[in-house]
C-alpha cells in the first residue's frame, strides 16, 4: 500500500520506511520474533490508519490514558492515539522529526513544560499530518500535559470531544464511577460515527484484550528468569502495545511473540547479552525511545540488563469480566485504572509508583533501580524523595537522571551512558564485589 | 607480602592536581599543584615530585590509580577510578566512620554516601552550575578584591549576620555583591553570605542522599573554616574532623592510592600495563 500522498507527508513516509527497514533487518534474525510481531504491529497500524482515510471509514481519535476497547466496539472504526505519529517517529522513523514537532508545537504557545510527547502531538496536529477525525474520546490521564495536549488539539480540529474524568483512587467505587462515563460515552460515539455500538463485538474485543493480557503476564513472569533471555528494549514496547493494539488480534499475536520467544530462548538456556548477564537493573518511570539502541548498548558494554520496566510491567490485577455489559465497562475501566502503565503508577497516590518498583526490583532479581527522570513528568518526579527513602529501606541502589524520553536534546544518549557506566563502576560493581 | 608496598594516586582535578603516595597501608608525601592545559604533563610533573619527596624512584611504586577530571590523562596510571569511588575510600580510609562525604571541588561538588561497609549507596552530584563550587567562591572574592584565603577569618569576623543574596547564579551573584558593597554593606556579612549561599546548595545535594552521620568534607574548599561553619549551620549538625595530618583536597588522591594498594594485592603483585 502507498503511504505516499498529500496528507501522508515525508513525516509518515519516514515512519514507514522505517518500519520496513527494521522489518527486514530482523527477519533475519531467527530470535527477534519479539521485535518483527511489533514492527509488523507498527507496519500493519499505519497501512490501517491509511486504509481507513481511503475506504472512507471514520477515525476516532484517543490520548495514550484511553484504552481504545469501547471505539472498537463499534464496527468499522478506525481508533488512532493523538501521539502515534511522534511515536512511531522515535523508535522505527528519525527522531529529528519529533524534534521538529516539539519546536512547532512551542511556536504555536504550548508551555515548554509540557510534556513533549504531547506537544508533539499537538505538532502533528498542527501540520496536519492526522486523518481527520470524526470525533476524540480521551481520559484525563496519565498527567496534565495530556489535559493540555487534548485541549489544543480539539481547539484546532474543531471536532467533538468526550474527556472521562479518571478519579484520583483506584477502588471499586472508582471503577464504577469511570464505568459509568464510559457508559455514557457510548451514545456520543453513535452519534459522530453514524452506527450503533455492538455490544457483541464489544465483548469479542474485550476477549482479545484479555487474550493480550494473559499473554503479557505470563511473558512478565518469564522475564523473571536468570540469565534473562530477552533483550532489554522490548520491555519499553509494551506501552506502545497497549495503547494501539488493545482489543485486537494484532495485539494478541504481538503479545504471543513477546511470550513464545521469552519461552523457546529459556528452554535453549539462552541470554539476552553475549557472553552472560552480569547485572540486572529494573528501569523506572520512562524508557529512552528515541534511540532504542542505547539498551543494546548497555547489554553489550556493560553486560547490563533490563528484566522489566515501567512500561512493560502488566498488573496481573486485572483481567475483563466479559459475562454482561456492565462488567465489561467496569473491567475496561479497572484495567484503565489499575492495569494501564502510567495511568496506574502516575495517576493518584504515589503507593503504586513506589510499591511497584520495590516489588520489580525483588521479583526480577535486580542489582539496582534506574530511575530515569521524564523531565516533563512532574507526576513521576515529585515524588523522587519518597522514591529515594523506600529505595534505601529496601537497600536497593538507585541511579537518578534527568532527561527527555522523546528529545534527545535535553540530555544526549552519551551523558546516559555515562551516567550509567560511573554508577555501575562506583556502586554496583564494588558491591556486587563484595558480596 | 604487602610490607613495604608503595602506591600512588594521581588526582588531576578542574583547579589543582593532586599526588599521593600510600606506604606501607600508611599516608606518605603528597603534592597539589595548579591544573594546566597539559594534564598529561601535570600528571608527570605532580608524580616527579612527590616522588623526589619521598626519596624514591617509580620503580619502587607497585601500583598507580588515576583520578579526577583528568584521569585518561595519566598515561602512566595503571588504571583509572571515578572521583566519586576516590574520595568515598580516601575518606573512609581516613574516618572509618564516616557515612556521608562531601566533597566540594573548583568544578563540582558531590555528595557521596556510604554504607556501613564502606561501599557507596548512593551519590548526587552539581556539575552543572559554577554555583556551591569551588571556583564560585574564587571568582567571587576576586569582585570582593580579596584572597580566596582571606575568606574564612572573614567570615569568622564578628557576628554571624549573613546577607541573604536571592540569586541563585553565580553570575547574577556577583552583581547582587558589587550592590551590596556599593551599599556599604560590612565585608564580614558579605563572606557570610556567600558561604551561606554555598551551604545551602550543598545542604539540599545532602538531604537528596539521606543526612546521615557522621559527615565529613573533603576537597579544596573543606579548607574554608567559613563553609564548614555555613555547612553546619544549614544543616544543622557538627561535621567530624579528618585526621589532622591529612589535608582534606588529596583526600581524592588518597582514595586512589588506597584503591591501587587494595587492587595490587587482590591481583597477587601483579601490576598491570598502564592505561
Amino acid at each position: 500500500m502507498a503511504i505516499l500522498g498529500k496528507e501522508r507527508q515525508e513525516d509518515w513516509e519516514v515512519v514507514y520506511e522505517g518500519v520496513n527497514g527494521l522489518m527486514e533487518l530482523y527477519t533475519e534474525d531467527p530470535d527477534s520474533k519479539g521485535m518483527n510481531a511489533i514492527l509488523k504491529g507498527f507496519g500493519k497500524f499505519t497501512e490501517d490508519l491509511f486504509g481507513a482515510v481511503d475506504a472512507g471509514r471514520p477515525v476516532v481519535w484517543h490520548n495514550c490514558g484511553c484504552s481504545p476497547e469501547l471505539i472498537k466496539g463499534l464496527e468499522g472504526v478506525q481508533s488512532m492515539p493523538i501521539e502515534v505519529l511522534p511515536v512511531l517517529q522515535d523508535l522505527v522513523g528519525d527522531v529529528n522529526y519529533t524534534m521538529a514537532l516539539i519546536d512547532e508545537a512551542e511556536a504555536h504557545g504550548l508551555a515548554p513544560e509540557v510534556c513533549s510527547i504531547d506537544k508533539a502531538a499537538v505538532g502533528s496536529a498542527l501540520k496536519n499530518l492526522y486523518p481527520a477525525p470524526v470525533a476524540m474520546l480521551c481520559h484525563n490521564t496519565p498527567c496534565d500535559s495530556q489535559i493540555a495536549a487534548i485541549k489544543t488539539v480539539a481547539e484546532l480540529t474543531r471536532k467533538p470531544v468526550r474527556m472521562m474524568d479518571v478519579p484520583y483512587l483506584y477502588g471499586d467505587r472508582e471503577v464504577r464511577y469511570l464505568a459509568a462515563q464510559m457508559r455514557e460515552a457510548i451514545p456520543f460515539l453513535e452519534e459522530h460515527i453514524g452506527k450503533r455500538f455492538d455490544w457483541d463485538r464489544f465483548k469479542a474485543v474485550c476477549e482479545e484484550s484479555n487474550r493480550t493480557a494473559e499473554y503479557l503476564r505470563d511473558w512478565n513472569e518469564l522475564r523473571r528468569h536468570m540469565p534473562c533471555p530477552q533483550v532489554s528494549k522490548i520491555v519499553a514496547l509494551v506501552t506502545a502495545l497497549l495503547v494501539a493494539f488493545s482489543g485486537e488480534a494484532e495485539g494478541t499475536a504481538i503479545a504471543r511473540a513477546f511470550r513464545d520467544e521469552a519461552k523457546e530462548r529459556i528452554e535453549r538456556g539462552e541470554s539476552a547479552v553475549e557472553g552472560g548477564e552480569t547485572y540486572r537493573a529494573v528501569w523506572y518511570q520512562d524508557p529512552v525511545w528515541w534511540d532504542l539502541q542505547f539498551y543494546d548498548w548497555m547489554e553489550s558494554e556493560l553486560k547490563l540488563v533490563i528484566p522489566m520496566d515501567l512500561f512493560g510491567y502488566y498488573s496481573p490485577e486485572t483481567l475483563i469480566d466479559t459475562s454482561t455489559p456492565e462488567s465489561m465497562l467496569e473491567g475496561l475501566a479497572a484495567k484503565s485504572l489499575r492495569a494501564m502503565p502510567m495511568s496506574r503508577q502516575f495517576k493518584g497516590p504515589i503507593d503504586n509508583f513506589v510499591d511497584d518498583y520495590i516489588r520489580l526490583c525483588d521479583d526480577y532479581q535486580a542489582d539496582f533501580g534506574i530511575f530515569a527522570g521524564h523531565v516533563a513528568c512532574k507526576h513521576g518526579l515529585g515524588g523522587i524523595g519518597l522514591f529515594r527513602e523506600a529505595s534505601r529501606e529496601a537497600g536497593i541502589p538507585l541511579l537518578y537522571f534527568e532527561f527527555d524520553m522523546f528529545d534527545p536534546r535535553v540530555t544526549p544518549v552519551e551523558s546516559i551512558q555515562a551516567e550509567i557506566s560511573h554508577f555501575v563502576d562506583d556502586v554496583v560493581k564494588p558491591r556486587k564485589e563484595a558480596g | 607480602m604487602s610490607q613495604g608496598l608503595i602506591t600512588a594516586g594521581i588526582d588531576i582535578g578542574s583547579t589543582t592536581s593532586k599526588a599521593v603516595l600510600w606506604m606501607d597501608d600508611h599516608l606518605g608525601p603528597c603534592v597539589i599543584g595548579p591544573s594546566t592545559t597539559n594534564p598529561r604533563g601535570t600528571a608527570h610533573e605532580c608524580y616527579e615530585r612527590v616522588l623526589a619527596l619521598a626519596g624514591i624512584s617509580a620503580a619502587e611504586v607497585g601500583y598507580i590509580v588515576g583520578t579526577g577530571y583528568g584521569r585518561t590523562k595519566v598515561t602512566f596510571a595503571n588504571e583509572n577510578v571515578s572521583e566519586i569511588s576516590a574520595h568515598g575510600r580516601g575518606a573512609q580510609k581516613l574516618l572509618p566512620s564516616a557515612r556521608t562525604i562531601i566533597d566540594i571541588g573548583g568544578q563540582d561538588t558531590k555528595v557521596i554516601l556510604l554504607d556501613g561497609r564502606g561501599q557507596i549507596v548512593e551519590y548526587v552530584m552539581n556539575d552543572k552550575c559554577a554555583a556551591g563550587t569551588g571556583r564560585f567562591l574564587d571568582f567571587i572574592a576576586r569582585t570582593l578584591g580579596i584572597e580566596v584565603d582571606k575568606l574564612p577569618a572573614l567570615h569568622m569576623d564578628g557576628e554571624y549576620r549573613p546577607v541573604r543574596l536571592s540569586s541563585m547564579c553565580s553570575v547574577f551573584i556577583e552583581s547582587e555583591v558589587i550592590n551590596l558593597i556599593n551599599d556599604e554593606v560590612p565585608l564580614p556579612s558579605v563572606v557570610q553570605g556567600l558561604h551561606q549561599s554555598v551551604a545551602v546548595r550543598v545542604a539540599a545535594l545532602v538531604k537528596r542522599v539521606g543526612l546521615t552521620e557522621d559527615l565529613v568534607v573533603t576537597g579544596g574548599v573543606a579548607k574554608n573554616a567559613g563553609i564548614i561553619d555555613a555547612l553546619e549551620r544549614s544543616l544543622g549538625i557538627k561535621m567530624k574532623a579528618l585526621a589532622e595530618f591529612a589535608d582534606p583536597q588529596v583526600v581524592g588522591g588518597l582514595g586512589a592510592a588506597v584503591i591501587a594498594r587494595e587492587i595490587y594485592l587482590k591481583r597477587g603483585n601483579k601490576s598491570t600495563d598502564p592505561v
